[in-house]
């Protein structure tokens, strides 16, 4: 494996980073009763997450936070101050009244569950 | 302003119902795919060094922090949007020695931060001359 080698004199960064508008890596899969999305927010705490839900899309947007250590040089930079932002068309059958949001350990998790009125019915066949 | 679209990923769900489909494969990979992982930031200052890593949604007791003289090493293992486990490391050596004792290492929102402050025999000192 490579190693990297720690020099102060391989960064020469701007003062002042102009935050750059990211897509997060985003999975999205079905379970029981509904959809969960996962989105990956490193860096981003719950007062600079905004989850909002409007005409059935999902907006997530979200600014993460880089240590800037004082008195510290930038050795190796590979993470940069982004805003995660992405927006999901949501389909009709999910209950945007019931959408729940949590955030941990950088993960976002958006569950959203799909109206009881839209779930299949089992209809009962009345025998003759 | 960075224009973005609005996604609908249900739409080829519908087409494939009961299949995870990662969302991932439009915009790269939820691991950060060949790239180095995870993707760190170092900085260098006259007490040592701060590693900053970006390890979203891993098991913090999954993780492995190690330094052997002036190598440190982080690794561990989390797990993949399709349920399987994906194993990583990354190596760097550092230009001076560790005080090795002293070393911090906390995680929080999918950050793992790691204080190595430089070992005393590493910094500069004015050296007192003896008068003969």
């Amino acid at each position: 494996m490579k190693t990297d080698v720690v020099k102060r004199e391989d960064v020469h960064v701007e003062q002042r980073e102009r935050r750059v508008e990211i897509v997060p890596n985003t999975a999205v899969r079905q379970e029981k009763d509904g959809f969960l999305l996962v989105a990956e927010v490193p860096g981003v705490d719950d007062k600079s997450l905004h989850v909002t839900v409007e005409n059935n899309i999902l907006s997530i947007d979200a600014a993460n936070t880089v240590a800037e250590p004082e008195g510290y040089t930038l050795a190796l930079r590979e993470i940069s101050p982004v805003t995660y932002k992405a927006r999901f068309e949501l389909p009709d059958r999910v209950d945007t009244s019931g959408v729940k949001a949590s955030l941990k350990n950088g993960l976002l998790r958006v569950r959203l569950p799909i109206s009881e009125a839209k779930k299949p019915k089992r209809i009962a066949v009345a025998a003759e | 302003m960075t224009s973005y679209t609005t996604m609908n990923p249900w739409r080829l769900m519908d087409d494939f119902l009961g299949f995870d489909w990662p969302l991932s494969r439009a915009f790269g990979s939820l691991a950060g795919m060949g790239a180095r992982y995870p993707r760190v930031n170092v900085w260098d200052g006259p007490k040592g060094w701060v590693f900053e890593a970006e390890i979203p949604g891993v098991d913090p007791a999954k993780l492995d922090v190690h330094i052997e003289g002036r190598e440190l090493s982080i690794k561990g293992s989390r797990e993949r949007s399709d349920g399987g486990e994906l194993a990583f490391e990354r190596r760097f050596e550092l230009p001076q020695a560790v005080a090795t004792e002293a070393i911090q290492a906390k995680f929080a929102n999918g950050v793992l931060t790691v204080t190595l402050p430089r070992h005393p025999a590493a910094e500069f000192r004015k050296v007192a001359i003896e008068l003969a």
